[in-house]
């Protein structure tokens, strides 16, 4: 790319949901190259995680985003912000009442309101530095439909918190490019990670199926790909199926919707 | 093409923020169709447009003032309607707001921002649909719900020479739609319109089989109080004659519902200036597959 890429190495990123999974991956991967990782989760097990700089928090807690923001300064200068954690649910579209008004709070506060608290207290520091990364974690159900199932019409709402991440990831690449901050999501497919496996009878993804599905470090990698790629303001996606790539950069407002025909 | 198989006489309507701009076209034209109404606006002048349309109009109307975020309001509105007009079979999500908001705003206000811009625009839909779905699947008369989204997230795919005021349009039907118009300062009214693709995705396949029909309206610049916001009131003549009129976006409102249940579905349908208000064929559904949308799913 035209564009050099700062180095990240002994700068400091941050993981949201950074326990298991794609948020793990990203995490260990970034640790491999030279990152400082501050890798937070609400899930205790984050603290065996003792190679990272872990911390039991809640992205949609404004005093725990505040405690992650003000640790991360102390390691030195962020550079990077993942933003994996998420909540997912069965959120079926007759549900009664009750359900409906708990659902939206345990749907949209984490993966839409703190994914907006932790971003809008980052987004100052990397401006202050002069450049930096943000990838919004979301998923295939952004992109054109290659297979029946995407949308799903069980998690009405899991799938509009992601939708609405293409408003930031297109409005905040405009925003910051001068900058020199680069904003990208990432729509992924099935993945092998314990949001899925829960869905299995004893929450064991079959060896049949686990073979067929991405790899969290297959994610992991595509991210510090993009990282280093220089493009902003795009949905990456990563199928089932496919080699995990990044593809050639389509053009103007493919780049978050995916459409190469009308 | 169907106005003699679905006349829209005698349905019941909830149309959310109508009282001015798109949501009082939408109401007027649905009145003068014969359609019953159940209004609310957050806005007092709600009671003014429904005691004109009780005057000159043969429907029934009931209006409710308040905020399309609380759940009260989205109760006293969908339960209000069942009693006094006996169904609902056809929901306008229209309320919204507008706000100014970016990536490095402050964290105070952004979290304002939130509650209000994303809980008008996302969550208002979301309860309302949510309150209407179970109570149009008990019904078994099918219906329809329309959000109403931005040109921001969906952008034409008309040809230049139909819509030649915008010279970034495609020069013909198999080009790519033009570039988003989304821009830097609106992010979170961006997010919330982008995330009704995640109602209108999921809903139009689960109703599907309830012959309930999910589309939206992504508008462009048309004369409504929000725009006229944007402009401190006082927009220049040349300004709004180049928007496009709210009853012409409610005339083709009318002509979608009477398309009835097997009209098009899970379509993001456009309007943007300088090309004619019109229905205009349906388009290729992208982001599921159109078999998904087969009515013995």
């Amino acid at each position: 790319m035209s564009k050099e890429i700062p180095s990240l190495k002994g700068k400091v990123a941050i993981v949201s949901g950074a326990a298991q999974g794609i948020g793990l991956a990203c995490a260990k991967l970034l640790h491999e190259r030279g990152m400082r990782v501050l890798a937070f989760d609400t899930n205790p097990a984050i603290q065996n995680q003792d190679v990272l700089e872990p911390r039991v928090a809640d992205v949609g807690r404004r005093e725990d985003v505040e405690s992650v923001i003000a640790q991360a300064l102390q390691l030195g200068e962020i550079a990077l912000l993942v933003n994996n954690a998420a909540t997912w649910k069965i959120t079926p579209v007759d549900s009664p009442w009750e359900q409906v008004l708990a659902d939206w709070h345990f749907i949209m506060d984490t993966n839409l309101r703190g994914l907006l608290m932790l971003s809008r207290s980052v987004i100052p520091h990397l401006r202050a530095n002069g450049f930096g990364h943000i990838i919004n974690m979301s998923t295939y159900y952004v992109l054109p439909a290659k297979s029946p199932g995407t949308n799903n019409s069980q998690t009405d709402l899991y799938n509009a918190s992601k939708w609405a991440l293409n408003g930031f990831t297109d409005a905040w690449s405009k925003h910051l490019a001068p900058d020199n901050i680069m904003v990208n999501g990432m729509a992924m497919g099935a993945v092998a990670t314990p949001m899925l496996a829960n869905l299995f009878p004893k929450q064991t993804i079959p060896p049949a199926q686990a073979t067929m599905l991405l790899k969290p470090e297959q994610i992991a990698q595509q991210m510090w790909d993009i990282i280093h790629s220089g493009r902003s303001g795009e949905n990456f996606g990563a199928w089932v199926g496919e080699d995990v790539t990044l593809g050639t950069e389509p053009p103007g407002h493919q780049k978050i919707t995916g459409l190469t025909q009308r | 093409m169907s106005q003699d198989i679905f006349p829209l006489k005698g349905k019941r309507a909830i149309v959310t923020g109508a009282a001015v701009g798109l949501g009082k076209a939408y109401a007027s034209a649905l009145a003068n169709q014969g359609v019953h109404l159940a209004l609310c606006d957050i806005r007092p002048e709600l009671d003014e447009l429904a005691s004109q349309l009780r005057e000159h109009t043969a429907v029934e109307v009931f209006a409710w003032q308040g905020d399309v975020s609380d759940p009260e309001l989205v109760r006293h509105v969908v339960d209000g309607a069942m009693e006094q007009l006996e169904g609902i079979d056809i929901l306008i999500n229209n309320a919204g707001v507008w706000g100014a908001s970016q990536a490095d705003d402050d964290l105070e206000k952004s979290l304002f921002d939130y509650d209000t811009i994303v809980g008008t625009n996302l969550k208002g839909p979301y309860l309302f649909g949510r309150a209407v779905i179970p109570l149009m699947i008990e019904q078994g008369s099918g219906g329809d719900i329309i959000n109403i989204a931005t040109d921001h997230m969906v952008t034409c795919g008309t040809p230049d020479n139909v819509c030649p005021k915008l010279p970034s349009c495609p020069s013909h039907w198999a080009e790519p739609p033009r570039p988003t118009s989304g821009g830097s300062a609106m992010d979170l009214y961006d997010a919330s319109k982008w995330g009704l693709n995640g109602f209108l995705y999921a809903w139009a396949k689960y109703l599907r089989p309830h012959n309930i029909r999910v589309n939206a309206f992504c508008m462009g610049a048309t004369d409504s109080h929000m725009l006229r916001s944007f402009h401190n009131y006082n927009p220049s003549e040349e300004e709004v004659s180049s928007w496009m009129r709210a009853e012409d976006n409610a005339r083709v409102l009318v002509e979608l519902l009477r398309e009835g249940p097997d009209g098009r579905n899970a379509q993001n349908m456009n309007f943007c200036i300088g090309r004619p208000v019109q229905l205009e064929p349906p388009n290729p559904i992208r982001y599921i597959l159109e078999t998904e949308l087969a009515q013995s799913q």
